[in-house]
């Protein structure tokens, strides 16, 4: 997939050139930098009535707002006492590299004088950060308002830069198949190794047993795949490879095919 | 005499200030608000909104774009805070507990971004384009400052000038960016908001010099923490540099801190009596006063107003701060 003037390779490269600095590397495994992020956003910058360097700044800055706040994700809650030095180093670095990218994200914008999208990129922290709280107090009542709000946290920067830059159309389509793939994702892994990230926030709270949490969050997977699909059909033509992309993955999530044999 | 009697007849400015910033950090999480409401009443200085209003008083002020400037940077300053805190594991700030302490690191962290976000949003507010690459650049040395406060930790080998870039990416460079936003907030000419930059910057390397210095000579109860804290934990302040350049401190601090995890109390008073032996003191406020002097020079040539006079007793009384 490419944007006018860059693929997701040299942006892939180019965000990664940004976030460089060696000591932080040497302490902080910097999380993953998503692929199916930076497709959409790639996606939905692409055809944006916007020159190529205000893509490729949005794109990159955009990327470094989720590298810090998922950075900010990896300091432990709790201080152990017995905390190696390494350990101890590696938490600090890990707070500061977080803080050194938000800095990034606001240097790149205001290097191309654009107020407007810091302003969105900082609503969207916010907002983010409203429900993590929700999450960290465990002020869900059921699955569903989890998987909502798991949802908008994962998925806020990406709509609310797709509606600043008018690409309404594939704002809710983003939403739900970056929301697809990481439930797909942490679904997988819950069923293969036992933990995950997101759903153990769920399992701290209620008595569901693995096999209800994997059904559920299943149950929600094909709800959101017929959701995406359903999307696709009124796609304008003008974002037919998105479609063509999206359409690919969504066949290759193996729940929904496998709900599907059981149904039948 | 206190710091803030110079700028008393500010006090109506700061109040909107202050409750400005108090309506920044209405967050809709109760927590998330409490926990920014708490670390807003703890107080503080307020020392860089008064930096931002002096220096709106030399163009053409307007209140609403001063506000947006200085409520922007003291939660910047704020967002640092809660962060640091987690850095240093620290349970107290200003005799209260910190957010981390009350909340855990995972809220500390949640409160930092978006107390951070708010400043952001807020300081979108200022057309001013120059402004935001200024603070932008600002906030990037800010946080490598902090890193490599990290990686310069127990580093006996560093220089004078690794100490000085150091401070000023911790300290100097947010009073400076304080000064030349409030300045270019209100039009102020772009020669005499570069003038009130260096002021700022000379001003913050100045009063970071003292207060590394205060960490030797000052009580434990005017500091709240023990002296010689700051090399307890490893940073090698301008004092500890002056004095390594005599051979036998030299050797007994880093014989002190073969082992930084077991340094005695009595090992550390041992290392303060000898450092006060050298001449460390004396030129570490030797070089705080050349900051000083530099910072009232950029001032000879900007245009009498109120706001440049106070801007100098600032300067003064920071020379003289002894606790």
């Amino acid at each position: 997939m490419q944007t006018s003037s860059m693929d997701t390779g040299s942006l892939k490269t180019l965000i990664k050139e940004k976030m460089h600095n060696s000591y932080l590397e040497k302490y902080v495994k910097n999380p993953v930098l998503s692929e199916d992020k930076l497709f959409m956003l790639t996606s939905i910058l692409n055809n944006a009535d916007l020159p190529d360097y205000k893509k490729e700044n949005y794109i990159v800055s955009t990327m470094l707002v989720q590298m810090a706040l998922d950075t900010h994700d990896l300091v432990p809650k709790t201080d152990d006492s017995e905390q190696s030095n390494t350990e101890k180093v590696t938490k600090q670095l890990s707070v500061l590299a977080g803080d050194y990218y938000s800095g990034l994200y606001y240097l790149l914008l205001s290097e191309i004088e654009d107020i407007e999208m810091v302003h969105i990129l900082a609503t969207a922290i916010k907002e983010i950060n409203e429900y993590k709280m929700q999450l960290y107090y465990r002020e869900i009542e059921s699955f569903d308002t989890f998987i909502i709000i798991a949802k908008k946290i994962e998925t806020l920067l990406y709509t609310h830069v797709a509606e600043f830059v008018g690409e309404t159309t594939i704002s809710g389509i983003a939403a739900g198949w970056l929301f697809t793939s990481k439930l797909n994702d942490e679904t997988q892994h819950m069923l293969h190794t036992g933990t995950s990230t997101m759903f153990s926030i769920w399992h701290k709270q209620t008595s569901s047993s693995d096999a209800i949490t994997i059904r559920a969050a299943k149950k929600h997977i094909n709800k959101e795949i017929a959701s995406v699909r359903n999307r696709l059909t009124h796609f304008p033509k003008h974002l037919i490879a998105v479609k063509t992309h999206i359409l690919k993955t969504l066949n290759e999530f193996p729940f929904e095919n496998r709900t599907i044999v059981e149904e039948g | 005499m206190k710091l803030s009697k110079t700028y008393g007849y500010l006090n109506k400015e700061l109040d909107i200030i202050e409750y400005a910033l108090g309506n920044a950090i209405q967050a809709d999480h109760d927590v998330l608000r409490e926990a920014s409401t708490q670390l807003l009443q703890a107080g503080g200085k307020r020392i860089r909104p008064v930096f931002v209003l002096l220096c709106g008083q030399l163009g053409n002020f307007n209140i609403d774009r001063i506000k947006t400037v200085a409520v922007s940077l003291e939660l910047i300053h704020m967002a640092s805070l809660v962060h640091d805190d987690v850095i240093d594991d620290a349970e107290l700030r200003r005799g209260k507990p910190t957010i981390k302490q009350l909340y855990g690191n995972r809220v500390a962290m949640y409160t930092g971004d978006y107390i951070l976000a708010r400043a952001l949003e807020n300081i979108t507010l200022l057309p001013k384009p120059t402004a935001h690459r200024v603070l932008s650049k600002t906030m990037v040395q800010v946080a490598t400052g902090e890193i490599e406060q990290i990686k310069d930790k127990f580093n006996w080998d560093q220089n004078l000038r690794n100490y000085l870039r150091r401070i000023k990416r911790k300290t100097a460079l947010l009073i400076a960016t304080s000064c030349k936003l409030g300045a270019i907030a209100t039009d102020v000419s772009e020669e005499n908001a570069e003038k009130l930059y260096r002021y700022g910057y000379y001003i913050g390397m100045s009063y970071q010099i003292i207060d590394d210095i205060l960490d030797f000579t000052a009580s434990e109860n005017e500091l709240g923490k023990p002296a010689g804290n700051d090399l307890l934990q490893g940073n090698i302040t301008l004092p500890v540099l002056i004095a390594m350049k005599d051979k036998e401190f030299n050797n007994l601090v880093r014989e002190t801190f073969e082992d930084p995890e077991r340094v005695s109390k009595a090992q550390m008073a041992n290392l303060l009596t000898e450092m006060k032996k050298t001449n460390a003191i004396t030129e570490s406020y030797k070089i705080s006063d050349h900051y000083l002097k530099k910072a009232l020079n950029e001032l000879e040539t900007i245009p009498n107003h109120k706001a440049k006079q106070t801007l100098q007793s600032i300067a003064k009384y920071i020379g003289k701060r002894r606790s």
